[in-house]
């Protein structure tokens, strides 16, 4: 697949109980929650580990020039007791990853969906109220 | 002396029943008791129930504030096992065994291991503070509670809720629905950093997997830098 980006943001605008509960918090000191961002790209590593899983993607972006983006999801224990297996996603897999993109702008999102088109697998991301 | 032999066999006897009055009154006991032994697992996810907003002292609102502006204080970022609060809060299963003097909590998150002495002894004089404090507990009813002193200042939190030393943590567990759901009533008392107690109710199922394993390993790099 050819691997382009696709920056799309929107604004969510949580107007909802669940506003409160992301005023503080270590992840969303990092992340922007008002915002959802979508890359494909091909994965070049998988950090299947505690506190935070992490997969690296590769991606290019509308400039034509390649880049790595860091993208964060729960714990490896928390992973595996909602199906993610260690050995579910490989280096070299096609994806598709929707998440909230660094504050500072860096390539790096908290995962909301991750996906493989070739076969439909779906990974696991934060919802909006299980941030932790 | 006659007299003294004549009577052996009638103490003798007192003291048996003594014994065994006293034996079988202690089973009894241990056995009307509630038992919270095996696997446990949040009901709710783990930020359910905890204050976005406390009422903070002026000196509590600076560390949350500080907090705030470096969120890699937060140290399970970093691989540094949590503080004791944030542990009983964390989304993960914990494993209690119970016995007559001691309660003993395996945390899955960061292997940590909390012993709450039930023998009646009280928090030790000027100890050095630790990340699990130091816990003693005893039965009121069918409720334990477990009091603990001595817990390192830090969070209690991934949020911030900052703590000092002072902060003093009660824990009441009941069991509810015959054993099928177990709850904590958790209330904090840092009067340094909050002005007055506040307590967060938290109810657990039990878990019928396998604990795991919990290896930390902090992230490699960053892309970019």
């Amino acid at each position: 697949m050819s691997c382009r980006i696709f920056q799309v943001t929107l604004t969510l605008w949580l107007i909802s109980v669940s506003v409160p509960a992301f005023s503080h918090h270590s992840f969303l000191a990092h992340y922007d929650e008002d915002t959802s961002t979508r890359i494909e790209g091909v994965v070049t590593e998988v950090w299947y580990q505690n506190p935070h899983a992490r997969v690296y993607v590769e991606v290019t972006n509308s400039d034509g020039e390649t880049e790595v983006w860091e993208t964060e999801t729960y714990p490896r224990n928390i992973l595996i007791r909602r199906g993610w297996r260690h050995n579910d996603l490989r280096e070299g897999d096609d994806v598709v990853v929707t998440g909230r993109q660094a504050r500072d702008g860096g390539n790096r999102l908290q995962i909301i969906t991750i996906m493989r088109p070739s076969d439909g697998w779906e990974g696991v991301g934060f919802g909006v109220d299980s941030i932790d | 002396m006659c007299e003294a032999y004549d009577r052996a066999p009638f103490l003798a006897l007192i003291g048996l029943l003594t014994f065994v009055v006293a034996v079988s009154t202690n089973l009894s006991l241990a056995a009307d008791l509630p038992d919270f032994s095996g696997a446990w697992n949040s009901e709710t996810w783990s930020t359910v129930g905890w204050p976005t907003e406390p009422d903070y002292t002026p000196a509590g609102r600076l560390a949350q504030q500080a907090y705030d502006a470096d969120p890699q204080d937060d140290p399970t970022q970093n691989c540094i096992s949590p503080f004791l609060v944030h542990q009983i809060s964390a989304p993960f299963p914990h494993e209690i065994i119970q016995q007559e003097h001691r309660v003993t909590f395996l945390y899955e998150n960061f292997h940590q291991v909390r012993r709450v002495w039930l023998d009646g002894r009280d928090h030790p004089e000027d100890a050095y503070p630790t990340l699990m404090g130091h816990s003693i507990g005893w039965w009121e009813g069918d409720t334990l509670v477990v009091d603990t002193r001595n817990v390192e200042a830090g969070y209690m939190r991934p949020q911030g809720l900052p703590h000092t030393e002072s902060l003093h943590v009660i824990e009441r567990y009941t069991l509810l629905d015959g054993g099928e759901r177990k709850q904590l009533v958790i209330t904090l008392d840092d009067p340094e950093y909050y002005r007055e107690p506040w307590s967060v109710t938290k109810i657990y199922v039990p878990f019928n997997e396998d604990i795991l394993d919990y290896d930390c390993v902090p992230r490699l790099h960053v892309p970019g830098e």
